[in-house]
């Protein structure tokens, strides 16, 4: 049967956890590990770490974090950021990754897709496309976590990285991603009925019905989702959480204890029980 | 010596990740090894065969390293044997993944590419499998969700002599889990698959 997947996205800057607005004003929600297992406890279908900061300053951290989340956590891990070789791929599926995420990279060298899907087999490599709209209603490809932009036609580039044989493409809209305004459902509906390998769309999510709809109504595969996660996961913390966590960074929004007033704040369970009751199968826990 | 005191095997072909898998064996507490010296595999009382990468590929280490021949006598000499994705394929006579290349030919059948032309290929995520009452259930719901991440795959087929077969249906059925005697294999990735994938495992490696 078809089938759908959520899947949590952990931004990652340095040891933290953090979450933006269009993909910027980073604010630090915690330790990624504790998130992490949380949603794996809860019946995420795959967990996504990207770091955020990686392809900005050519360097990559996450290797320490992915082999001890990977002693945990027995569901697929993707991680993406900053990957820019064979060598950083060898290395970040050593740590203990599954699926890697190229974007950046691919956007400079398009042989890079097919390079890698040769190596390491297509179901290991994703393609992360970040779109935005312009006024005349197309979408356009952006880089390096959204700061620029680029000539390309996003549908025509996720078609070119199906031929060279990418396993599957996230589509990340920056219009959307970190406000809650809803998923982009057009260009997924659009994306996904072009392609004929899983797309997986990403940025805006808020509301459990709309994820419902976007799986019932585009043939979308899976959904990348955080704030909606994550606040939830920040408004139940005790007072002494930040104190005893030792949390370095820009802790002004945990500090505030603000709601994030665009969001709703959801248990992922709560998500996976609605899917089941709307028959859209995904991991039973 | 007895079987638990001898340690699990993990073979190595030289194109899979081996990370997972063996973490999955650490955190349920037994001692593992990888195998890269193929003649050895009787030290082992449980060897798993997992895969992610090309058949062709496996094809050529197997035929080059022998390594037919040993699974076979660790077979034969009641080893408890698992394979893993491409692990399980490679258990099959063939496969047409980029050209036609040989399996190790335990069971009869061959692999091949998933057609659809309603669904999404590869097929990626948890898919329902609805299990029969061996032991190496135990403890795990008769229907449950395991993770599948594959393009190639072997039809579904009727159970023959002493080879059991349990499917999963992405538009037709393919197989997704067999067992003959000692030998097991699993399209689906237990050490992906949560809680009920360890304790598919944690099962195997309490076979006697």
């Amino acid at each position: 049967m078809r089938n759908f997947r959520i899947i949590p996205r952990l931004d990652i800057k340095g040891e933290n956890l953090v979450k933006g607005i269009h993909l910027e004003g980073l604010r630090v929600l915690g330790n990624p590990e504790e998130f992490a297992f949380e949603y794996y406890k809860k019946g995420a279908d795959e967990i996504l770490y990207q770091d955020v900061v990686a392809s900005l300053y050519k360097r990559n951290s996450l290797l320490d974090q992915i082999s001890k989340i990977n002693k945990k956590i027995f569901i697929p891990l993707i991680v993406g950021g900053g990957i820019r070789s064979v060598d950083d791929i060898k290395k970040i599926l050593k740590a203990g990754a599954d699926k890697i995420i190229i974007n950046t990279a691919a956007v400079k060298d398009p042989k890079f897709i097919t390079e890698a899907a040769r190596i390491f087999g297509s179901s290991t490599i994703v393609v992360a496309i970040e779109v935005t709209k312009d006024r005349n209603g197309n979408y356009f490809v952006f880089t390096d976590n959204g700061r620029e932009k680029t000539d390309k036609d996003a549908l025509n580039w996720a078609l070119e990285a199906e031929s060279r044989h990418a396993g599957e493409i996230i589509i990340t809209s920056i219009d959307r991603e970190g406000t809650g305004e809803g998923l982009d459902f057009e260009f997924t509906e659009k994306i996904s009925k072009k392609t004929k390998i899983p797309i997986v769309a990403h940025g805006g999510a808020s509301e459990i019905d709309d994820i419902i709809n976007i799986f019932k109504k585009t043939e979308v595969s899976g959904i990348s989702i955080s704030s909606m996660l994550h606040y939830n996961i920040v408004a139940n913390r005790d007072e002494k959480f930040i104190k005893n966590h030792n949390l370095n960074g820009n802790l002004t929004f945990l500090n505030s204890k603000k709601k994030f007033k665009n969001f709703g704040a959801y248990d992922l369970l709560q998500i996976k029980n609605k899917m089941k009751k709307s028959k859209l199968f995904s991991r039973e826990i | 010596m007895n079987s638990f005191s001898k340690k699990v095997g993990i073979i190595n072909l030289g194109i899979s990740n081996l990370g997972s898998i063996t973490n999955l064996i650490t955190h349920l507490k037994r001692e593992v090894e990888i195998i890269n010296d193929y003649s050895q595999l009787d030290k082992f009382s449980h060897v798993i065969l997992p895969g992610i990468g090309s058949f062709k590929e496996a094809s050529k280490i197997i035929k080059k390293k022998n390594l037919k021949k040993n699974i076979k006598n660790f077979i034969d000499t009641n080893g408890k044997f698992f394979g893993i994705c491409l692990g399980m394929q490679l258990m099959f006579e063939s496969s047409e993944e980029h050209g036609k290349s040989n399996g190790l030919g335990i069971i009869k059948g061959k692999c091949s590419h998933i057609r659809s032309k309603k669904l999404k290929i590869p097929h990626i995520g948890f898919n329902k499998i609805q299990h029969d009452n061996h032991y190496i259930w135990k403890k795990i719901p008769k229907k449950s969700s395991f993770y599948f991440v594959h393009s190639y795959k072997i039809d579904f087929k009727k159970n023959y002599n002493d080879v059991y077969f349990i499917y999963c249906k992405y538009e037709k059925p393919f197989i997704a889990f067999l067992r003959k005697g000692n030998v097991f294999g699993s399209q689906f990735h237990p050490e992906k698959s949560g809680k009920f994938g360890i304790k598919l495992i944690e099962n195997f490696l309490k076979i006697k």
